[in-house]
């Protein structure tokens, strides 16, 4: 009877050890990986990248090795460019999204090969295809990117002193601009282009101002009434300055908000019969800490099991 | 023995006179908080201490007693200008300015008194036990920084500065607290949190 004991507690610890090692092994197995749906509204000088965020559940992995991969795409619904990885870069720390925890990558895309001045590129819904050296392939959804290749050259006839957004609920609704006419004639912005498809420096609205508005500020406060939510874009109509004039100019958004961070300023004016452009590079208005922590872009979750 | 714990008190209590440690926050160029009545540590006088520390005066065996004077009070800074550029040329040059946001910037920590800081850059907290104490009185919101290249061209007239100034919005905890050792207080000092939620940049150009 001892015996029989013995043997079926010996059994059992043999089969519950197989079982735990067998799910320990199959949970090891599988790795999750996050994108985030972003605007990337960018003006890249030859040298610059494109720093997309990947959150994945462990922390070493094929899959953030630059090494690894053998190639790689943005894809749209009708374009595709092919591109570099130059770098992946960890965060130090991490993040918790739906009580799993992530650790942070920064995926440097790299664009040099295609590189062509002045040229535009419109990428809806892109994705971010990867091959790797064991055939294992990754395609994420990374948002919308807006690029336009620009060495930031631009002729002496306009400047600006001054620019900030101004903010309201994690939102830029307005630029502040101080804008400096060098000609000492009339200069007509004719539109800004921000290279975001959902947003527009809309010129109409603009506001001559006399002095700095606070940067946290409601627009009410500054147009009263106004909403920057529209469902169409308004015609841009010229403004014109002909000394140095500060302007609110009002942020519009097709439908939504959008929380896009960091953008350029495209400045189309007409002076003496030519028209020129301006060029702000994409410069970052704000920073409010990790992108999956404050939820607002759509998250798109892939299981990878192996 | 009662004359050896008294000498042990009073070696002990001689650390209620050591200095401060401040952070980079404390020379911000302007915080304006959303109430009128909150204050930074730095600016606690010797009154406010007295009529604070009052409040932690319930004797213990051992451990920390913590009073806390500002919680999660929201606040709007003025920080460090980011960056300063000149161009003392003839002609105009383009820049390639690299901006970072710093972990250690998120979350500063300072203390006054026999409360001491450890640790650097982003590890830094309270020294000893009053760190968790501290943890448990207030509720600090997580923030965290994110490593996305930031590069800005900008092209700089002659004899002109180009300079980036960082605003932005936080919170701040403070709060004193005293050590008791059978029934004594040997140490006490002030405590303060600040994070940073979001923070805001500008450029400026000015010709000199």
């Amino acid at each position: 009877m001892k015996r029989i004991f013995i043997i079926f507690i010996g059994l059992y610890i043999i089969v519950s050890t197989a079982v735990v090692f067998i799910v320990d092994h199959d949970l090891d197995k599988e790795i999750e990986i996050l994108s985030i749906q972003k605007d990337y509204a960018r003006m890249l000088t030859e040298d610059e990248t494109i720093d997309i965020p990947i959150y994945i559940s462990k922390e070493k992995s094929f899959f953030t090795s630059v090494d690894n991969i053998i190639d790689a795409k943005i894809l749209s619904e009708s374009d595709e460019i092919s591109i570099e990885i130059k770098e992946i870069k960890k965060e130090e720390k991490t993040v918790f999204y739906l009580d799993k925890e992530y650790y942070i990558y920064y995926f440097m895309l790299d664009l040099n090969s295609v590189f062509t001045l002045n040229l535009k590129l419109d990428f809806k819904d892109a994705l971010l295809f990867l091959k790797y050296n064991n055939e294992e392939e990754l395609t994420l959804d990374i948002g919308h990117i807006n690029i336009m290749f620009s060495d930031v050259y631009h002729f002496n006839h306009i400047d600006y002193t001054r620019l900030y957004s101004i903010n309201h609920m994690n939102s830029i609704v307005g630029i502040y601009i101080e804008l400096v006419n060098k000609t000492g004639e009339t200069v007509f912005i004719n539109h800004i282009d921000t290279l975001n498809n959902h947003m527009l420096v809309n010129i109409n609205d603009s506001k001559i101002v006399y002095e700095p508005l606070d940067h946290l500020k409601n627009i009410d406060n500054i147009i009263p009434g106004y909403d920057n939510i529209v469902t169409e874009f308004p015609i841009q109509k010229p403004i014109s300055f002909k000394h140095n004039t500060a302007f609110f100019m009002p942020i519009n958004y097709l439908n939504q908000f959008n929380y896009i961070i960091r953008f350029p300023l495209i400045i189309n004016y007409k002076y003496n019969d030519e028209i020129y452009n301006y060029i702000i590079d994409d410069f970052m208005f704000y920073h409010y800490g990790d992108d999956l922590e404050y939820g607002l872009y759509e998250v798109s979750h892939y299981q990878y099991h192996y | 023995m009662k004359k050896l714990l008294l000498l042990v008190l009073f070696f002990m209590s001689l650390g209620l006179f050591v200095g401060v440690s401040a952070e980079e926050y404390t020379n911000y160029q302007e915080i304006i908080f959303e109430e009128d009545d909150v204050e930074l540590l730095k600016d606690f006088s010797s009154s406010d201490y007295k009529k604070y520390y009052k409040k932690t005066k319930k004797r213990k065996m051992f451990g920390w007693r913590l009073h806390v004077v500002n919680k999660n009070e929201p606040l709007e800074f003025i920080a460090e200008t980011k960056i300063k550029i000149f161009n003392d040329g003839t002609t105009p040059i383009t820049y390639k300015i690299g901006l970072e946001s710093k972990e250690e910037t998120k979350t500063q920590i300072s203390a006054t008194g026999s409360i001491k800081v450890s640790g650097s850059g982003s590890n830094k907290k309270f020294k000893g036990s009053v760190d968790a104490n501290i943890k448990a009185s207030i509720s600090t919101t997580k923030t965290q920084t994110n490593k996305e290249n930031f590069n800005f061209n900008i092209m700089v007239d002659p004899l002109t500065y180009v300079s980036i100034v960082t605003r932005g919005t936080g919170e701040i905890n403070n709060g004193v607290g005293s050590y008791y050792f059978f029934w004594g207080r040997t140490k006490k000092g002030g405590w303060e949190t600040f994070t940073v939620m979001t923070e805001y940049y500008e450029i400026i150009k000015s010709k000199i």
